[in-house]
């Protein structure tokens, strides 16, 4: 039945989704994050994350995630989190676990029951993790605040990103996984930063490696993310069988979804930076109806997805695939801000 | 087992999407979708928390005897309350 729900959201491009990218600060130092980390501007206040979630809610947004850099970097991490639950929010963090220790949980537990905490595996390893967290002991430290959230029934999973660095650990960290009672998932390709750094993408995985992970991912039945979500609108691979129900074929991007940043900047998708306006100057209700920039993103990720036909979309030899990561990986410039013209 | 005070559960979440209503149940990490009539019932929970007012409101929007509402408004309490939607309201402490 939420097929027809999804159908329903994207038809009518009826906003479901918001990710808020609290801060760009992070405690770890992965190789190949995205973030661009000199990224500036007038960080979005209190006052205004309760507006905004209070035209969000008139809106019926059903789902927040808070994420980074860190979320829990951000100096109102907690009461962002608690306004967003008291409004009726479906609330979800994605997190590199790191700080996710006892106190600190036990305090989101209490005032922002998540549904889910993602956070990101980088290797079955110390080795392997920390060799791309760039923070040694981050693997103990967050295998061990992950049995922490188990132990009090907070509902977790595991993201990873496969690379040339970590693939030979790729069925060692599902075992993993399930011996943490914890669902993995994957994602990727690895994309260039936001400011258009492409030093990320030395560590992409060769075709033979990918050809590897996809062969374990199938034989062990592991989804990519989207493909597992229970709420957000699924996308990619998952979008093309809706074509019945004539639900335009591309990955969500302008139709069901935002990010905004943490300067207030309301932007396509992760990846796909268009901003469609500021917070700061205009309020979330008219940059979402009146701004072009999700409509011509959503039609450009549809012309993407149609180069696919009924094959199933890749990547750099990952079995999903980004149209943001295509055009920043071939250009190097601009994360997508201009426009992929 | 009839409930005057209806509550909608802390651990539920719910929005309308269009003429439907998606409904979470944050606990067990369940998704349902409902109709636009179970949302309004959903909605008037919210509001009022009184299984008569919500009575006499459905069967005013949609011009039905409230006895055949009744009925339609028990069984979809007592869904809700298997859903973890609903959940008994607190007691007062003064006893």
């Amino acid at each position: 039945m939420y097929k027809s729900v999804v159908a329903n959201i994207r038809t009518n491009r009826l906003l479901h989704e918001v990710m808020l990218e609290l801060t760009f600060d992070c405690n770890l130092d992965c190789f190949y994050c995205y973030n661009d980390k000199n990224a500036n501007g007038k960080p979005l206040s209190l006052d205004q994350y309760q507006v905004l979630f209070d035209d969000l809610e008139r809106m019926q947004v059903l789902g927040i995630s808070l994420t980074g850099g860190e979320p829990m970097a951000h100096p109102h991490f907690f009461e962002i989190g608690k306004m967003a639950r008291e409004r009726g929010f479906v609330v979800r963090i994605k997190s590199n676990g790191h700080a996710l220790r006892a106190k600190a949980v036990d305090r989101i537990k209490q005032e922002m029951d998540p549904l889910n905490i993602e956070m990101s595996l980088h290797g079955a390893t110390p080795e392997t993790h920390d060799r791309q967290t760039r923070v040694k002991g981050s693997f103990e430290r967050l295998i061990s605040n992950i049995r922490y959230m188990k132990s009090i029934g907070l509902r977790t999973s595991l993201i990873t990103t496969p690379t040339a660095w970590n693939w030979h650990e790729f069925e060692q960290m599902i075992d993993l996984a399930e011996e943490l009672g914890v669902r993995l998932s994957m994602q990727g390709p690895v994309a260039p930063r936001d400011n258009g750094d492409n030093e990320p993408l030395e560590i992409q995985p060769t075709d033979e490696q990918w050809e590897a992970v996809n062969a374990i991912a199938r034989r062990r039945q592991l989804g990519s993310r989207n493909q597992r979500e229970t709420l957000k609108a699924p996308s990619a691979q998952t979008a093309l069988n809706y074509s019945a129900n004539k639900v335009p074929k591309n990955c969500g991007s302008g139709l069901d979804s935002i990010v905004i940043d943490p300067f207030g900047e309301v932007l396509t998708c992760l990846h796909l930076r268009w901003s469609g306006g500021n917070l700061h100057v205009q309020d979330i209700d008219t940059i979402w109806n009146h701004s072009p920039v999700f409509g011509n993103a959503s039609d450009m990720t549809e012309r993407a997805f149609a180069q696919f036909g009924d094959q199933q979309p890749s990547l750099f030899g990952a079995q999903t695939f980004c149209p943001a990561v295509q055009i920043n990986s071939g250009c190097g410039g601009c994360g997508g801000k201009c426009g992929g013209g | 087992m009839q409930h005057e005070t209806l509550n909608i559960s802390s651990r539920a979440r719910f929005r309308s999407v269009g003429s439907e209503g998606v409904v979470v149940q944050v606990e067990r990490g369940e998704v349902m979708v409902v109709n636009g009539v179970g949302l309004r019932v959903l909605e008037l929970v919210k509001e009022s928390g009184s299984r008569s007012a919500i009575i006499q409101q459905l069967s005013r929007e949609y011009a039905t005897g409230s006895a055949n509402v009744a009925q339609q408004v028990d069984d979809y309490i007592e869904e809700l309350y298997a859903w973890g939607v609903l959940e008994q309201p607190e007691t007062g402490s003064g006893e």
